[in-house]
């Protein structure tokens, strides 16, 4: 008997030395809180995907870095779901709970049981979406590891450059162009990733992110139009516009290509 | 890496795609690719 494995909902973990003001920032792109909110620790929820801010002293190594972590909503069955496919899936328990951790070819990630609400809708361009994005050489092969833990292919590079999959936000991995970039790890051996974003609707966002304050431009891609936001340290956020011009580029079987 | 700044244009649609899908088929960014063949341009132009 096949058992299905329950969908994850991605919720990358970004260090920051300024939690309310990330906080502030996430909510002006349309983020709303999900209830969960500790000392130091904040989980926020997207349309689809969630991510958590995690307090870090201005000396911490991890300040400005991100890791990719997901939730479930029930540790024991996913757990069984995904041993049940033959994939290595490991209980662990951490200062803040019981865990789960898995391998990719990447590094591991380390799923905490979902708590609150929101970030559980499916993908959907009129929605924005959380999209955690790996740099790495080993595009496909990612790919391939995360569908054994319940992710679905969805849109991949005929070069094989990209690959991206769905669960609830958009797990993306993206050639590494130089071997400083391959294959980063942060925090013990936990993949890192790059905190972008997708939507179907650049335009909508760019406006209600430019009356909010932030400087945001609207920049054209080969594969699509971005917005590149300034967040609160400076750096600048990506937010994909959902991909409509598959040339060069190839839908998984199954998966509906996307639409708006 | 160079300062560098936006440069927006009014051109065809057909053009925006035509020149898009070269990009991924060399597999260069939007921005490289127009800053190669405007610069390569220039060059051919001040060679004459």
């Amino acid at each position: 008997m096949t058992t299905t494995i329950p969908t994850p909902i991605l919720r990358p973990i970004r260090f920051v030395t300024d939690v309310a003001a990330w906080q502030a920032f996430y909510a002006d792109l349309g983020f709303i809180s999900t209830g969960v909110e500790a000392d130091g620790w904040v989980v926020l929820a997207a349309d689809s995907g969630r991510l958590a801010l995690h307090h870090a002293e201005p000396e911490s190594p991890l300040v400005g870095k991100a890791k990719l972590a997901w939730e479930v909503p029930d540790l024991e069955a996913y757990r069984t779901a995904v041993a049940g496919t033959g994939t290595d899936i490991r209980r662990a328990t951490f200062d803040r709970g019981d865990v789960l951790v898995a391998d990719l070819p990447q590094g591991r990630v380390v799923i905490d049981r979902a708590d609150g609400a929101g970030g559980t809708n499916p993908v959907r361009p009129e929605g924005l979406a959380v999209l955690p994005l790996v740099y790495t050489r080993s595009v496909i092969d990612g790919a391939e590891a995360a569908t054994h833990l319940g992710l679905t292919r969805r849109i991949t590079s005929d070069t094989n450059g990209w690959a991206d999959l769905m669960g609830h936000g958009v797990l993306a991995f993206h050639r590494a162009d130089s071997d400083a970039a391959e294959d980063r790890t942060v925090d013990d051996g936990e993949i890192s990733v790059e905190i972008s974003l997708e939507t179907g609707d650049v335009e909508a966002l760019q406006t209600r992110v430019d009356a909010a304050g932030h400087p945001v431009d609207l920049i054209d891609e080969a594969y699509a139009r971005t917005l590149r936001i300034t967040a609160p340290d400076g750096t600048r956020v990506w937010v994909n516009e959902t991909q409509r011009d598959l040339y060069g580029f190839h839908v998984a079987t199954g998966a509906a290509p996307p639409s708006r | 890496m160079p300062e560098k700044t936006q440069f927006n244009v009014y051109l065809p649609p057909e053009l925006v795609r035509a020149v898009k899908h070269r990009c991924i088929d060399e597999g260069v960014s939007l921005s490289a690719f127009v800053e190669r063949v405007l610069s390569d341009y220039l060059t051919e132009v001040e060679q004459r």
